[in-house]
């Protein structure tokens, strides 16, 4: 059973990566894209994992 | 990163006409116009492909992000309804978003830097062109405006 504290608090990691890299792309700065792409699949992969 | 699409279409057309007229330079450096010309005009297609390129894999990556928006809704609820299971089946599909996402990413970064890259060479081929422009002019007619206004705008 994950811990409930810790899926919460990676959603929330999540939701706010996914402000940043919406705002990237509004930039359209390449460099920004690819730094919050990159932290967001980081970000997925660890909740993935606590989910399991 | 391209913003300014009417500069890049004047610079297309520019070469484009240049390259229309190559072999009608005249004058010693004729030849080495003609060819800055032509230089130029294939400089200015290849950074058009690269700005299509860039646009191709960055409306790529809005799609992508868009589809990873959906499946983070989804996710929201599900943890909030308490049906982890669930949750733990988007969550593999939003791996799956996540990795394309970087793919494209990274894609439309590489044709952006080379759109950046090209656009400095083109700036070269220009002046190295209108350089040459003006020596040629002048030389044609050392006292002769066309020469002198050349001079006065491009070695200013």
């Amino acid at each position: 059973m994950p811990n409930m504290a810790r899926v919460t608090q990676s959603l929330a990691n999540l939701t706010a990566e996914v402000k940043r890299l919406d705002k990237a792309i509004d930039g359209g700065k390449a460099d920004s894209i690819v730094v919050h792409t990159d932290r967001l699949a980081v970000l997925t992969k660890a909740m993935a994992k606590l989910l399991k | 990163m391209p913003t300014d699409k009417g500069k890049l279409k004047a610079t297309i057309k520019l070469f484009k006409a240049a390259k229309a007229q190559a072999g009608k330079a005249k004058g010693k450096l004729g030849k080495t116009i003609d060819k800055l010309a032509m230089l130029g005009a294939s400089t200015a297609q290849k950074q058009n492909k690269a700005n299509q390129n860039r646009s191709g894999f960055l409306s790529y990556v809005e799609i992508g992000f868009k589809n990873y928006e959906d499946g983070l809704d989804s996710l929201t609820q599900q943890i909030q309804a308490g049906n982890l299971k669930a949750a733990a089946k988007t969550m593999k599909s939003l791996e799956k978003t996540a990795s394309k996402l970087q793919i494209n990413a990274r894609k439309m970064k590489r044709y952006s830097d080379e759109f950046d890259r090209l656009e400095a060479e083109l700036d070269k081929i220009s002046t190295a062109t209108h350089k040459a422009m003006a020596v040629n002019a002048e030389a044609a007619d050392p006292k002769g405006k066309h020469a002198a206004s050349l001079r006065e705008n491009d070695y200013a």
